[in-house]
């Protein structure tokens, strides 16, 4: 009698850690996630999915500190013999290298036959929705209307000396709006406009949230953000206005959240019934209307006013794939021009039509 | 033939999860093919490239910065605890330890709490004040405060440990010719610097491989590079391998220099014995309740903060409690399995290297690698070692944690236990050969219930280590068994305030009880 305590606690130990295990010979109802887009955003829509369609989804999230990393890691380490089903991505680049690497594979939702065809792959090895979009956050006590910029580049005019900011360009989706900026204009006046951007007293913050906070309390002028921050900052009431750059230009970068199956997942009919419902108008409208405010792709989603559509945002043409490859090739230099070191020349590459 | 002792079962057990746990994953990672394999970059690679040279160099400055700093702290405040303490230093001390206990990403998110133009401390400071102290936050010097303030613990536990186990015979001698601060410079110090250094050296190694707090704090170290090596967008595990050789080879040697210093200072350990009291008198009272002060209020301050903003800021409250009740169940239940699993593993090890100590140092070197190698390195070698159909079962399972978390800390408990049975006089083996035949009986009458304490001790130091992981953990948790530390680093972004500081105060509520239950229960059975 004396040793059952114990005992009693390692069997109850053993039996807890064992049915933490995905359960083999019931009938199989399990699809494994791993996604990147932010865990307050996307847990609600998968546990409201899994409660929907009967799935046990369990999820794997990311960090924001390691969203460029992390699961991709996770991804690539265990190809040959997955643990994932599917991967939904907080943006359309990374899912690029698991692509590149035959991680991915095809499969072309039913439910998303309506999104546009630029936010999906042709080969059907990536489906995009709910976007988030690169915004000029302008604060309205500080900018009269006729004084707003229109383009990202005016962030380096004098009128905005030491009055704007940006988040550090060696991280997120910062490295993303610059790399479609040197797949756009070439290396040579992307450079060069950094360079300005520089000389202009640009004020290197953080985070994007951080470049919300500084417009908000009038700290900057205007700075370059999302627009799951910007929401924030028009929710809370503060004087700013979200402003959709280059409309009569290149056009803002829309950067949807992208469902990818895994090749050899496991549960794949499960994972295709996901994806199903993912893509589908009912999770737009849901990630819409949630404090991320994200872009719903087609057009007849239902969204709040403060949202904007895809229909009358330009979209800045942009292909994912080169988009990727671009970020790979200018993030050496973008981290040694955010560090003020001179020792890292930026690749050269050509302006893309 | 001869016969095989406890002793020596005892080393080839450690040698054997040495080598299961750390150099089958290793050696994944360096066979690993392709592009990414260790033989595309030498590991000298880092030394030709500026840049990264001079990351390494700013990484190994910083980690000695934070080593310098917790042995300013820790050093004095451990010899006063392994001395003697009163109930204020005591209080103080116990204080002083919780941040240890907690990932050191939590501190930083309490540090970030306070400062900043939203920051708990703005009212105080104002708000140009809080500004420069959140820009002295998010740079080096804060990757600095938040490091010290979660390792400086280990040197105090560490250096009074040593102390404690002084034999008071040499002090009472020693007080008889000299002076007490005499005594304390000539006998007590020498003892412990071997405790001093194994502190010092612990915090090098962990502050140089901690991914988290640079990573929330925007600041670029070494461990990062490692770490982006693994995936950005080129998967390169063996150049991720080769990057970590350097910083690897440097402590290992600091290891081996520690090896020769504990066999010397091993000598001097008899009976563990309380010192006697007239050599406090030798120990500054200012500097040490100045230094436990300081330490104190610095690891209180920032835990304060995310308390405060679990019960004033939006997102907090019941409800975040309930959605975190699974985080909470895998972070008890796997940190438990865990350290079920190494305390039974380091029972025998730890006797074979106290019995056998030079051939235990080298059975033990897996471990010590494995303690060393970056997480993120370690971590992608265990998924590319056990995810296969073969050991699906396994790698699906919470088995893996355990798998993971034994490879990253098994030296560490191996350690602390081997220094607990240190203290076992060999004059009581000899005592019990000769009333008892069986070596299986004695050990566990002489080895294992003779230290009780210390192997309760080491079960809670196993269950600490587990229960603060993020690094190691986050790259491979079976899906939807995120635990606590994890679920605070993933909610952190974009979650309202309330939710995060909730689920970092649940992890700081558990840590507190544990503390607690363990002061109990090695009270309960304290060795005599």
């Amino acid at each position: 009698m004396h040793c059952s305590t114990p005992r009693l606690v390692i069997g109850l130990l053993i039996w807890a850690s064992l049915t933490s295990s995905c359960g083999r010979g019931e009938p199989d109802r399990t699809v494994v996630v791993y996604t990147s887009v932010d865990q307050v955003f996307s847990e609600p829509v998968l546990k409201k999915l899994a409660e929907q369609t009967g799935l046990d989804v369990k999820m794997v999230f990311d960090t924001e500190e390691t969203k460029s990393t992390g699961l991709l890691n996770r991804l690539v380490a265990e190809a040959n013999n997955p643990r994932a089903d599917l991967f939904w991505s907080g943006d359309p680049v990374r899912p690029q290298t698991l692509i590149r690497k035959g991680v991915a594979a095809s499969y072309a939702p039913p439910s998303a036959s309506r999104i546009p065809p630029e936010f999906r792959a042709t080969d059907n090895s990536w489906i995009g929705f709910s976007a988030r979009a690169r915004v000029l956050l302008v604060n309205t006590d500080l900018v009269p209307a006729e004084d707003e910029p229109r383009r990202v580049e005016e962030l380096a005019s004098p009128r905005f000396k030491d009055k704007a900011a940006i988040a550090n360009p060696a991280f997120g989706t910062t490295t993303m709006h610059l790399a479609a900026l040197f797949s756009r204009m070439g290396s040579e006046k992307a450079v060069a406009f950094i360079d300005r951007l520089k000389q202009n007293g640009v004020r290197i913050a953080s985070s994007n949230g951080e470049v919300k906070r500084l417009v908000v309390a009038g700290e900057v002028a205007v700075g370059l953000t999302d627009t799951d921050d910007a929401a924030v900052a028009v929710r809370s009431g503060a004087p700013v206005r979200v402003v959709y750059p280059d409309a009569d230009g290149i056009g803002a970068l829309l950067m949807p959240t992208v469902a990818v199956l895994i090749k050899g997942a496991p549960h794949e009919q499960n994972a295709k019934r996901l994806i199903d419902q993912l893509a589908s108008p009912a999770v737009e409208r849901m990630l819409a209307f949630a404090d991320c405010a994200q872009i719903p792709l087609r057009p007849e989603v239902e969204r709040p006013p403060h949202v904007g559509s895809a229909e009358e945002i330009r979209a800045m043409k942009v292909d994912y794939q080169r988009l990727a490859e671009v970020m790979e090739q200018i993030h050496p230099f973008l981290s040694a021009w955010a560090e003020g070191r001179a020792d890292s020349k930026p690749p050269l590459i050509q302006p893309s039509p | 033939m001869r016969r095989v002792t406890v002793a020596g079962w005892g080393i080839g057990v450690a040698g054997l999860a040495g080598a299961a746990l750390v150099a089958i994953p290793l050696l994944a990672l360096a066979l690993y093919p392709g592009q990414g394999g260790a033989v595309a970059e030498s590991p000298w690679a880092v030394f030709a490239d500026p840049a990264l040279a001079g990351l390494l160099l700013r990484s190994v400055r910083l980690a000695l910065l934070t080593a310098a700093g917790a042995l300013i702290i820790g050093v004095p405040v451990g010899i006063r605890l392994g001395v003697q303490a009163g109930l204020l230093t005591r209080a103080l001390a116990w204080i002083q330890f919780l941040p240890l206990c907690l990932p050191p990403y939590l501190i930083a998110l309490g540090c970030a709490a306070l400062t900043g133009r939203n920051g708990l401390l703005t009212g105080v400071i104002g708000l140009r004040g809080a500004e420069r102290l959140s820009a002295f936050l998010y740079a080096e010097s804060g990757v600095l405060v938040v490091l010290v303030i979660s390792l400086a613990p280990l040197v105090t536990l560490t250096t009074a440990l040593f102390v404690r186990m002084i034999d008071s015979t040499r002090v009472e001698a020693a007080l008889l010719v000299r002076t007490a601060p005499a005594s304390l410079a000539r006998v007590v110090l020498p003892h412990a610097i071997p405790g001093v250094l194994l502190g010092g050296l612990l915090v090098f190694a962990l502050a140089f491989a901690e991914v988290a707090v640079p990573q929330l704090l925007r600041v670029k170290v070494y461990a990062t590079t490692v770490f982006t090596r693994l995936a950005d967008l080129s998967f390169a595990p063996g150049m991720a391998l080769a990057r970590s050789v350097p910083p690897m080879l440097l402590v290992l040697f600091v290891a081996m220099l520690l090896y020769w210093l504990d066999a010397a200072g091993r000598q001097s350990m008899g009976l563990r014995c309380r010192l006697p009291k007239a050599i406090v008198s030798g120990v500054p009272g200012g500097i040490v309740h100045g230094a436990l002060g300081i330490a104190a209020a610095a690891a209180i301050l920032p835990l304060g903060a995310i308390a405060i903003q679990a019960f004033t800021e939006r997102g907090g409250g019941a409800a975040a409690v309930w959605s975190a009740r699974s985080a909470l169940w895998s972070s008890i239940s796997h940190s438990a399995l865990t350290a079920l699993f190494l305390t039974l593993l380091a029972i025998p090890a730890a006797w074979g290297w106290s019995r056998r100590p030079r051939l235990g140092a080298v059975g033990s070197l897996p471990l010590l690698l494995g303690f060393l190698t970056p997480s993120a390195v370690l971590g992608t070698g265990i998924v590319l070692c056990w995810n296969h159909p073969a050991t699906q079962l396994v790698y699906d399972s919470a088995w893996i944690i355990v798998i993971g978390l034994a490879a990253k800390y098994g030296y560490l408990p191996f350690r602390a236990l081997k220094l607990g049975f240190d203290r076992t006089p060999r004059s009581w083996i000899e005592a019990a050969r000769l009333h008892d035949r069986s070596p299986l009986r004695r050990f566990v009458r002489v080895a294992l219930l003779g230290n009780l304490d210390a192997v309760l001790g080491v079960f809670g130091l196993s269950f600490m280590l587990c229960l603060r992981d993020l690094d190691t953990i986050v790259l491979f948790y079976p899906p939807g068994a995120e635990t606590l530390p994890v679920r605070t680093m993933t909610i952190e972004a974009n979650a309202p305030p309330g939710l995060t500081a909730t689920t970092a105060l649940l992890q700081i509520v558990l840590t507190v009880a544990l503390l607690i239950g363990m002061g109990l229960a090695t009270r309960r059975w304290r060795t005599p």
